[in-house]
């Protein structure tokens, strides 16, 4: 079973009203989820958790049967891979179940809002990290993809 | 990494005696910092943008900063051991030492801050090669770096002020966030800044960092109360310094009434109308954190700036074509009118 887990070495985050604002320091994109892709970062903000293992969860809080949460989950889970947002891995989901309150909240399929404004401010400016071991020096994948060119 | 940033420091305490030591000591955001540049090359780039905040002070500073330039004194910078060609812009971070340098576009320098010392040091070349962005907001980098171990945070933020209070504009370049500010100049209200701001989230306060402001050349035309305060310009962009011909229209501290995510609309009229607090972060957290990745915890600034938009009221400002009418509007809401 895939886990997934968020990318904490390149992405700073924050859930403010049940809206997730999403920041890759790596490539300078940003993202917004609200309604379920929301509420499924809060519980990833918890522990690792899997489509299953979050359907379960917000199944509690959205009016969708659980196969249909699980299917959008596991789409949105992929995709946010794909923008490294998160990793993912074999192992147990450890997310904690969200507290559920009052009525469940109609459910819509949800959308991660891809924000690249600021994208060309890291592509100006690439900053290169230096250590102990020396100054300026290239990370092994900036190297790699020069040779590629 | 120590023993480099050593050599730093007495390089900048020999250089500092060659062309006379001018020390000037600046409260930043309630911090005192003693700033010890050599001789006045460095000093007339690197001082206006701060005037506002010199102070005769002779207390112990918080902070003691060295700045030098090799060209007026003669003083190389260490080398850097394996420093390989082709990096523009480097950085070191280890907790303690914080460095950050850029070679690129014929602007060249670097900055340094130890924090357990409280001692930082800033390097160019020559006075001439220094950035055109430190020309209106020198130092950027370390104030942000240092001032965030103090739980201050620098925001990318234009903010204008009444004589109790002061609202925050946040948003992307070309939003209206520096236009608003420098439309405040010319009214009833105070600027404090039109890019950066400094926020003690925890006390709701707003403290200036910066008095000069940039504007696009073309854009000039439209802010003849600043031509007074011309400095210099580069290729885009005019900087004016605001002290001490406007030193008035100044504000150095207020507690932040609210936050104004602005529009440039081209309706009529401008108006204020409600938001949510997820708005003003998605404004303010990517520009800020993106801007200013070096040095500082990002997530513990991304939860900073949502403290601040929970707090604080939140409003969408509509920038409306009639300029009377917007500064009037924002001096009703800061209680100026």
């Amino acid at each position: 079973m895939s886990v997934y887990s968020i990318n904490t070495a390149d992405v700073v985050h924050e859930v403010i009203e049940g809206e997730a604002i999403l920041i890759n320091m790596k490539t300078g994109v940003y993202y917004s989820l609200d309604g379920v892709g929301g509420h499924a970062w809060e519980a990833l903000q918890s522990g690792p958790g899997s489509a299953a293992s979050l359907a379960e969860s917000l199944a509690a809080l959205f009016d969708a049967p659980l196969d249909e949460l699980e299917k959008e989950l596991a789409r949105l889970l992929a995709e946010m891979q794909a923008e490294g947002l998160l990793r993912v891995g074999e192992g147990t989901a450890q997310a904690a179940p969200l507290a559920a309150s009052g009525e469940k909240k109609p459910f819509a399929n949800p959308q991660l809002v891809k924000y690249t404004d600021l994208e060309a401010l890291l592509l100006l400016d690439p900053i290169h990290d230096v250590s102990e071991d020396g100054w300026p020096h290239q990370k092994p994948d900036e190297v790699s993809e020069e040779n590629k060119a | 990494m120590q023993d480099y940033f050593q050599q730093l420091i007495d390089t900048a305490r020999q250089a500092v005696t060659v062309n006379g030591q001018q020390t000037r000591t600046y409260r930043v955001a309630g911090r005192l910092v003693q700033a010890h540049f050599a001789g006045s090359a460095l000093l007339s780039v690197i001082h206006p943008p701060l005037a506002h905040l010199a102070v005769d002070d002779t207390q112990l500073p918080d902070l003691e900063l060295f700045l030098w330039d090799s060209h007026s004194t003669g003083l190389q910078s260490p080398d850097f051991p394996n420093r390989p060609a082709g990096a523009d812009i480097w950085r070191y971070h280890d907790g303690r030492l914080t460095g950050y340098g850029f070679n690129q576009l014929n602007h060249e320098g670097m900055m340094w801050l130890d924090r357990r010392e409280n001692k930082a040091v800033y390097w160019a070349p020559s006075a001439g090669r220094v950035s055109s962005a430190d020309h209106a907001c020198p130092l950027l980098w370390l104030w942000s770096w240092w001032l965030s171990v103090h739980q201050i945070h620098l925001v990318h933020a234009a903010t204008i002020a009444g004589e109790q209070s002061a609202a925050m504009l946040v948003g992307k370049s070309g939003s209206g966030k520096s236009t608003t500010a420098q439309l405040a100049l010319n009214s009833g209200l105070k600027y404090m800044a039109d890019d950066y701001s400094l926020v003690d989230v925890p006390a709701r306060q707003v403290y200036s960092l910066y008095s000069a402001c940039r504007v696009m050349l073309a854009d000039r035309v439209n802010y003849p109360w600043l031509d007074p305060t011309y400095a210099s310009q580069d290729h885009e962009k005019a900087v004016f310094h605001l002290f001490p011909a406007l030193k008035d229209k100044l504000a150095l501290q207020r507690s932040i009434k609210a936050i104004f995510v602005p529009k440039i609309t081209g309706a009529p009229s401008s108006r204020i109308l409600p938001v949510s607090p997820a708005q003003v972060l998605r404004a303010v957290a990517p520009n800020t954190l993106v801007q200013l990745r070096v040095g500082i915890d990002p997530q513990q600034a991304m939860q900073a700036m949502s403290a601040l938009a929970r707090q604080v009221p939140c409003f969408a400002l509509e920038l409306g074509a009639d300029r009377n009418q917007t500064t009037a509007l924002l001096t009703e809401f800061l209680g100026e009118a």
